[in-house]
């Protein structure tokens, strides 16, 4: 049994301890106990905007060093879901864990100091439109440490090279830039805290397939680079097929039955070549199957 | 359970204004919490020089140009229309005492935040909600910034520092040109009419205007943050956190003129109780 949507105990049957239904985390006698806890966990998680629901009581963990990728087509919730396992904002219900620990019982500023070991590439890069691209990269280094300036613009320079820029773009502002160097300047940017963590909201959309195979390989890379666990939002089945370690497959709330988990894969980017669900299988193929019916309401 | 579809929304006079009512007392929730928020990270830790010096040089030193035109079209016509109805009383070398009296203690600080409102508020709103719908604030936030602190705080600062110093500089253009009309061309006597400014204008008048615009700059920095913060996605909703900035701070300008004018005029004479007997 696969370990989304498995968080949440059948009715009728007593909460396994150490999960979030069970109530307090460190249950001397449960095997997880002795284990280190996740890296990150969204427990039972309901996102609500004004009447607009989002994501309906999900569930997800993901352990240290390994590669998730969350697919669903265009609002079904993935980079909500990115956003709420960053702490960028609260869940309506339910409660995401970092290490273990509840975010929601952090004062505001241990989820900041505990953030900077979590980076995120943004969709559409999020570059500072104010400042350079080496002022960009910066950023997080000149806000959260005493570094010399010498020490800063090295590691500028390194993690500019290590995304295969050159010097010469330092002084550029990013409206001059190109959406592959965008995407790349926000990577330098999100590692040069060198997180433990990484989260790419859809990294290659908007890109040629040459840039995009770039990032690809980036995320490999990054993930190479000292175990770093990586989970990427995206739709490009060729982001799946390169970096997953384990796919997950939401589905927009609004399409669902009553009590249907949201979602509705969860395994290999293998078996999810290979899955029975006609959803799962259209997604994949890029069929757009009885969808294509929208197209006829005038 | 209700299910969404069950959901239903009224439109009667009722609902309406409940609705109305309920929108209000939320922003004006909101907006007081994101004061608080921002007062506490004054207490905690003020941002960096390097962050604060753009936001300062923004607001001061690109507005003199709009803030000095304000101010000395405020001095030409308050001395043109004033003129012709001294004039017909001989009261023509009071013209000093109105036109300096009028700018320090109204014109001046009023009509100076309200070409600021325009010109620094909107610009505020327009770039913080930018940010916003980019998903800089997020990003912000991802690098261990806190975006009140590093956005809003600056400009609060620069606000309620430089609109004052921008306001006494449209005091000075008016005075001057008030002048240059008074007395290079209607030829008032020079000397009567630095006399009667002089005895109508206090130095209180002076402070009463700088305090105003200390507060007219609060309350354009506060209004125009809160609405950049909560700007909608897309062009329109960047352009309607700026409508807002603009019109919501124009009229908290003109509220908090009337407020302080009361509130002032009473202190004066609690300062100066004799001023009552005449």
């Amino acid at each position: 049994m696969g370990i989304f949507g498995s968080r949440k105990p059948a009715k009728g049957t007593a909460p396994v301890a150490g999960t979030p239904a069970a109530g307090p985390r460190a249950v001397g006698t449960s095997p997880r106990a002795a284990a280190p806890p996740p890296m990150l966990e969204v427990a039972n998680v309901t996102q609500r905007f004004g009447s607009q629901l989002v994501l309906r009581d999900i569930s997800l963990l993901v352990e240290e060093g390994e590669t998730l990728v969350i697919i669903g087509e265009s609002g079904c919730g993935k980079s909500v879901t990115l956003k709420l396992m960053m702490a960028l904002f609260n869940p309506t219900a339910g409660r995401v864990f970092w290490r273990g620990r509840p975010v929601a019982a952090m004062t505001e500023r241990q989820v900041a100091k505990a953030r900077l070991s979590y980076g995120f590439l943004f969709q559409g890069a999020a570059l500072f439109d104010s400042m350079s691209v080496s002022e960009n990269v910066a950023f997080g280094l000149r806000q959260n440490t005493d570094l010399s300036e010498t020490k800063v613009r090295e590691i500028v320079r390194d993690r500019l090279r290590e995304v295969g820029l050159r010097e010469g773009v330092c002084d550029r502002k990013p409206a001059d830039l190109s959406g592959g160097m965008k995407k790349r300047v926000a990577l330098a940017r999100a590692l040069a805290l060198e997180p433990e963590v990484m989260f790419y909201d859809e990294p290659t959309t908007g890109l040629d397939p040459v840039m995009s195979d770039v990032i690809n390989e980036l995320i490999l890379r990054t993930k190479n680079r000292g175990r770093v666990t990586s989970i990427v939002v995206t739709h490009d089945m060729r982001t799946v097929e390169r970096v997953a370690d384990r796919v997950v497959m939401l589905c927009p709330a609004g399409h669902l039955r009553p009590n249907e988990p949201q979602i509705v894969f969860e395994g290999t980017a293998r078996e999810l070549e290979h899955s029975s669900d006609p959803r799962v299988h259209q997604f994949v193929n890029g069929n757009a199957g009885e969808r294509i019916e929208e197209l006829s309401i005038s | 359970m209700t299910s969404e579809s069950q959901v239903r929304y009224f439109d009667t006079p009722f609902h309406i204004l409940g609705r109305w009512v309920v929108g209000v007392v939320t922003t004006i929730g909101d907006l007081s919490l994101f004061t608080a928020r921002m007062l506490r990270w004054m207490m905690v830790r003020l941002p960096k020089r390097a962050v604060l010096l753009p936001s300062f040089y923004q607001i001061g030193v690109l507005s003199v140009p709009v803030v000095v035109i304000t101010g000395a079209f405020i001095g030409l016509v308050l001395a043109v229309q004033t003129y012709d109805q001294l004039h017909l009383m001989r009261l023509e070398t009071q013209l000093g005492a109105i036109i300096n009296l009028s700018l320090v203690r109204e014109l001046g600080p009023v009509l100076a935040a309200t070409m600021l409102a325009g010109r620094v508020g909107s610009a505020m709103a327009a770039e913080i909600g930018t940010m916003r719908v980019t998903e800089q604030i997020d990003a912000l936030r991802a690098l261990g910034a806190d975006p009140i602190q590093y956005l809003v705080v600056p400009r609060f600062l620069g606000c309620c520092l430089l609109i004052p110093l921008l306001s006494a500089l449209a005091d000075l253009t008016g005075v001057i040109s008030g002048w240059f009309i008074a007395t290079q061309v209607f030829h008032i006597n020079e000397f009567h009419y630095w006399l009667h400014s002089r005895q109508t204008v206090s130095a209180y008048d002076v402070y009463c205007g700088l305090l105003k615009s200390m507060f007219f700059g609060a309350a354009i920095a506060i209004v125009s943050c809160h609405r950049g913060f909560h700007c909608s996605a897309g062009a329109q909703g960047v352009g309607r956190a700026a409508t807002q900035a603009f019109v919501v701070s124009f009229g908290l300008i003109l509220v908090l003129d009337f407020v302080l004018a009361i509130f002032l005029n009473d202190f004066y004479y609690v300062l100066w109780p004799s001023a009552l007997g005449g």
